[in-house]
């Protein structure tokens, strides 16, 4: 924020402490730590394996789960598991983002468009996706819309809501300036009230994008056809519970891959926001 | 002071506002406030805090409507915002997607000017107020004074007939206020504008105005309308040379007593 940069002696006497509060940490340290919290997981899960805490029928050790996805992919055509529920989550995320930002914007601008939706939205956002399912079974079969419509279901009434606070509090000063300047209402919804809130729209799409994965493993563990989810169900019927673990991991590496992604057009997009040009 | 002449820009007569609070209770910010502002003047609302002047600035803006009485702009009645009247407010307003010269432009592309006349016209005001070498920063990496001078920009840019100012400098450190106020000077000088400006700084006000006018408070209304004729003669664009002049001792001494009155006759709240 400042013109002025801080000047930084070229040797602290300061001792550096593990424990210091708002401090920033060297990127080597937040490597360091975050490859250390995921050693110990592996690590204490194959002492479990090895020690025999468990059944290995029952908890099987990480080389095997990685061994059980190799066999996966290559052998029973896993790729196209995961490539199914991939489109799905993106065509009912993005088909629930659609919707969400045009109506939360508004909703956000304007009393009359919130008074006028927001009882039905806040009401919907209590009923669990899930809830729906025996019904959209009825109606919708156990076709590909069922599922995409419970990942749309999950997803849209809290973006909406997210959407419509975020865009409440694109500050007053920025819109009356804009007025004092010319802009009809249109213009301002357009060129300020839009530009305003669109980085935290990305934001909101990144944190519900996780919600939107557990929608899509509920739908496919009860329709069970296709998918990373139907692989997972499949697999208990024959008590192979590397798969199902192999599973989880493809879940959450993909959950990963995707955070990382908006993360990146969030970064691309909004340029200005970055302390440094 | 001002006769009825075609001299006159800004009439503000017998307005009134008043906010509703919750259920029937009512809360009168301004009362019967009338003054007038004349072309190429610089107007200063002074008061202590909480006297209404931040509204009377809105009111004028069309950002609000007055309860009872009008306000004329060249004898038309102000209905609603309009690039006629750019406003510059305290907090800082610079479109953070946009680089200086971008926010600068923005008044101009909303009027749908061609893109090099855009681009020649906000040159010339972006250099009015030092910020050439900065015009492709985004706002992010200006200071709080670099941004208050690109709002400064781009609100002339739009070539208002009368330029408000709602506190400007009251989020600023004391050096770059200053500063601001002297590059507002020089600033007004160069561009001929007409400027109201709400201040409750008493040397700000000094500095800057050619009349201040001072408001009470609970309900605002105008106290005094005060000359500050010293100036005419001599002008000071550093405010050190202000300083020295006897006629500021003595009108910053009558200020000061009137706010102090101000403060002890509302001494209950």
């Amino acid at each position: 924020m400042s013109e002025y940069q801080e000047s930084v002696p070229s040797r602290s006497r300061r001792r550096r402490r593990w424990f210091e509060y708002k401090s920033q940490i060297p990127v080597s340290w937040s490597i360091f730590l975050g490859i250390s919290i995921w050693a110990i997981f592996f690590g204490l899960w194959h002492i479990a394996n090895l020690r025999g805490w468990a059944p290995a029928i029952i908890l099987p050790a990480p080389p095997e789960v990685i061994t059980a996805l190799y066999e996966l992919i290559v052998e029973k055509g896993f790729l196209y598991d995961i490539w199914t529920s991939v489109w799905r989550v993106v065509v009912g995320f993005a088909a629930a983002c659609a919707v969400s930002a045009p109506l939360g914007v508004l909703m956000g601008s304007f009393k009359t468009v919130e008074g006028f939706f927001n009882p039905l939205v806040s009401a919907w956002r209590y009923v669990p996706a899930a809830a729906l399912i025996p019904l959209l079974l009825m109606w919708l079969g156990t076709g590909e819309l069922v599922k995409i419509s419970i990942l749309f279901l999950g997803a849209v009434w809290f973006l909406i809501t997210l959407i419509m606070d975020h865009t409440k509090a694109v500050r007053a000063e920025l819109i009356e300036t804009a007025l004092t300047l010319g802009a009809t209402r249109k213009q301002v919804l357009m060129t300020v009230v839009l530009p305003a809130v669109s980085p935290d729209i990305v934001t909101s799409a990144r944190q519900m994008l996780a919600a939107s994965w557990t929608y899509l493993v509920i739908a496919e563990i009860t329709a069970q056809t296709t998918g990373i989810g139907a692989m997972m169900m499949r697999s208990r019927r024959f008590i192979h519970v590397d798969e199902i673990m192999a599973g989880i991991l493809v879940i959450g590496l993909l959950g990963l891959m995707f955070d990382l992604l908006f993360r990146l057009v969030h970064r691309l997009m909004f340029s200005y926001l970055e302390e440094s040009e | 002071m001002y006769s009825q002449s075609d001299k006159v820009m800004l009439t503000v007569d017998r307005v009134t506002k008043e906010f509703q609070l919750n259920g029937d209770a009512s809360i009168t910010a301004l009362s019967d406030m009338s003054f007038s502002v004349a072309k190429n003047e610089s107007c200063v609302l002074l008061g202590p805090s909480g006297c209404g002047k931040s509204t009377m600035l809105r009111l004028v803006a069309g950002l609000e409507e007055p309860t009872r009485g009008a306000i004329y702009l060249h004898g038309t009645e102000i209905i609603g915002p309009g690039p006629d009247r750019g406003m510059i407010f305290q907090t800082y307003t610079s479109f953070p997607w946009l680089n200086v010269q971008q926010n600068v432009e923005y008044g101009l592309r909303l009027q749908g000017m061609g893109k090099a006349e855009r681009a020649e016209r906000a040159a010339h005001f972006i250099d009015l107020v030092d910020l050439t070498r900065f015009r492709h920063v985004f706002p992010k990496a200006l200071s709080g004074g670099m941004k208050q001078r690109v709002a400064i920009a781009r609100t002339l840019a739009n070539e208002p007939a009368l330029l408000l100012m709602d506190e400007p400098f009251g989020a600023l450190d004391a050096e770059t206020r200053w500063r601001m106020q002297e590059l507002l000077l020089k600033v007004i000088e160069r561009s001929n504008t007409t400027v109201l400006l709400v201040t409750h700084d008493i040397h700000e006000a000094i500095f800057l105005a050619d009349r201040i006018v001072f408001m009470t408070r609970h309900p605002g209304r105008v106290l005094e309308d005060i000359s500050v004729a010293f100036k005419r003669e001599v002008k000071f664009l550093q405010k050190e040379d202000i300083l020295t002049d006897p006629e500021y001792g003595r009108l910053d001494r009558k200020i000061m007593r009137m706010m102090r009155r101000e403060a002890m006759v509302n001494a209950d709240d």
